[in-house]
């Protein structure tokens, strides 16, 4: 029904009051004769009716043979209001120029699109490609997907595929990320076992290869352990591949400072955000400009601006400019004893987390206003790695 | 005439279907899919769709008469109008009461 009154009003109709004679005579005549009508409507002994613009020119014998009398009403559609606006050039221009800038608007690529990145960021990604040339604002038909995926291929090694391809005008670049097998020795191939660290040994358990240490041998980085080398009883040296843990007691020192005369910002809870907006390269203050008083710690956030879903060429910069006031705080030496402690409780979660500790040892003193604290932590760990025996040139 | 007078004269003559209804029949198909028989769709009291239309012979707003060829139907009620005419079709919107058959 939508479909048809669309036709309609394209091809123009028009409203006729049909009365005297024999309306119903005039009525069959149009029928037999192929006329549509519609919309027909009895008040007293008028017929109104409406029928096609181009129909009307033909109805003229119909209405002398049932001698009926007709009046135009009205007349609607196309035709109607494109004579009505024939000497209003201003919009055929105004339509013509939207219908072209539109078609200008479309050889353009508007937005890059970066898909399927997890490790790789996206502005990486737009950097790389914004080096081909590829950034909003580039001529569709300079974009060469062949040539540009050959290309990043050999400049992205983290990428293991990649394709752009041109979604309307927006370039989308889909990538698939490599991932990196883990460094490790083939079962097969001839190992020693090396020292990580320096340490004393404590327990060697050699699951394949020759032990060359002792107990309570002391070692230095890069020792060897385990060799992968092996002399049987017939005195014939074998390649195997050297696998074990070596348990050694290590000493890790670390040292942690905490000044006792610190600046510490406190925000005052003022925040002031101004906007800009970026097109082309441009940015245009959304804000009257007045000076800032004071000290401000600036956060800066940018979204590209969308309109009914689709990106426009167009950037919203933020930025938050938060107040905060410097206050000197100065610590007693308990209070930086504790904070250098919770520091340490830090650094042992990260660092020491799948280790023995057996002992620690912990140092503090005072040194040029600042709070100064050594800790020696004895421990029991793994310190063997493997290393490659090279037997071939 | 003759016709007439001797038809007059049977207490109650036999009606004798068409021969495309019947074939509509055997073959198991609508009827109105062949011979040349109208179709009339109703809906409801409000909305009559006639297929094979020959010629409006009483358009007032209270009943249409409508010619099918072979017969005529009329249309009463309340508001009647014809909300469109093309080729063969034609379509009645009001409030009806009653449609009516005639040859």
């Amino acid at each position: 029904m939508i479909v048809t009154t669309l036709l309609r009003a394209f091809a123009g109709t028009v409203e006729l009051q049909v009365s005297g004679g024999y309306p119903e005579r005039f009525l069959n005549l149009l029928n037999r004769n192929r006329i549509g009508v519609w919309d027909l409507r009895k008040e007293g002994n008028c017929i109104f009716l409406r029928m096609a613009r181009r129909d009307y020119k033909k109805i003229r014998p119909f209405v002398r043979k049932s001698g009926v009398t007709v009046h135009v009403i009205g007349k609607h559609g196309a035709p109607v209001l494109l004579h009505k606006y024939r000497r209003r050039k201003g919009i055929l221009v105004g339509v013509l120029l939207a219908f072209g800038v539109m078609a200008a608007m479309s050889c353009f690529v508007w937005d890059v699109e970066v898909v399927g990145n997890q490790s790789l960021s996206s502005q990486q990604v737009l950097d790389l490609f914004e080096g081909y040339g590829i950034k909003p604002g580039i001529l569709r038909s300079k974009v060469d997907p062949g040539k540009l995926q050959k290309q990043a291929m050999l400049d992205l090694p983290e990428v293991s595929w990649i394709s752009i391809y041109l979604n309307g005008t927006k370039a989308v670049i889909q990538l698939k990320e490599r991932v990196v097998p883990p460094d490790i020795i083939p079962e097969d191939t001839p190992c020693n076992l090396i020292a990580s660290k320096e340490g004393q040994i404590k327990r060697v358990e050699a699951y394949d290869g020759q032990t060359v240490v002792k107990l309570n041998q002391g070692v230095k980085k890069g020792d060897l352990l385990v060799s992968g080398i092996v002399t049987d009883s017939l005195g014939q040296n074998m390649l195997r591949h050297a696998r074990g843990k070596v348990i050694a007691l290590t000493q890790n020192t670390y040292e942690i400072r905490v000044p006792l005369e610190q600046t510490k910002r406190e925000s005052t809870g003022k925040v002031i955000t101004r906007r800009y907006l970026g097109v082309f390269g441009t940015q245009l203050p959304l804000f009257l400009a007045t000076p800032l008083r004071g000290q401000y710690e600036i956060e800066h956030t940018e979204q590209p601006v969308t309109l009914f879903g689709f990106s426009l060429p167009m950037k919203l910069y933020t930025l938050t400019y938060r107040e905060y006031t410097e206050e000197q705080i100065s610590y007693t030496e308990q209070e930086a004893e504790q904070e250098a402690l919770r520091q340490l409780e830090e650094k042992k979660a990260q660092e020491l987390s799948d280790v023995d500790i057996i002992s620690e040892q912990t140092e503090g003193n005072l040194e040029n206003g600042e709070y100064v604290l050594t800790v020696k932590i004895n421990c029991e760990e793994n310190i063997a790695v493997q290393q490659e025996i090279f037997t071939k040139e | 005439m003759a016709r007439t007078s001797k038809r007059g004269q049977e207490p109650e003559p036999q009606e004798k279907r068409p021969l495309s209804a019947k074939l509509a029949h055997v073959l198991d198909i609508p009827t109105d899919t062949i011979g040349n028989v109208s179709h009339i769709e109703i809906a409801g009291n409000s909305r009559v769709l006639i297929e094979g239309c020959k010629g409006i012979l009483e358009y007032e707003t209270d009943h249409i008469r409508i010619s099918t060829g072979k017969m005529m139907v009329k249309f009463t009620g309340r508001n009647l109008n014809l909300c469109c005419m093309n080729c063969d079709n034609a379509e009645i919107e009001g409030f009806f009461t009653s449609i009516e058959f005639s040859l």
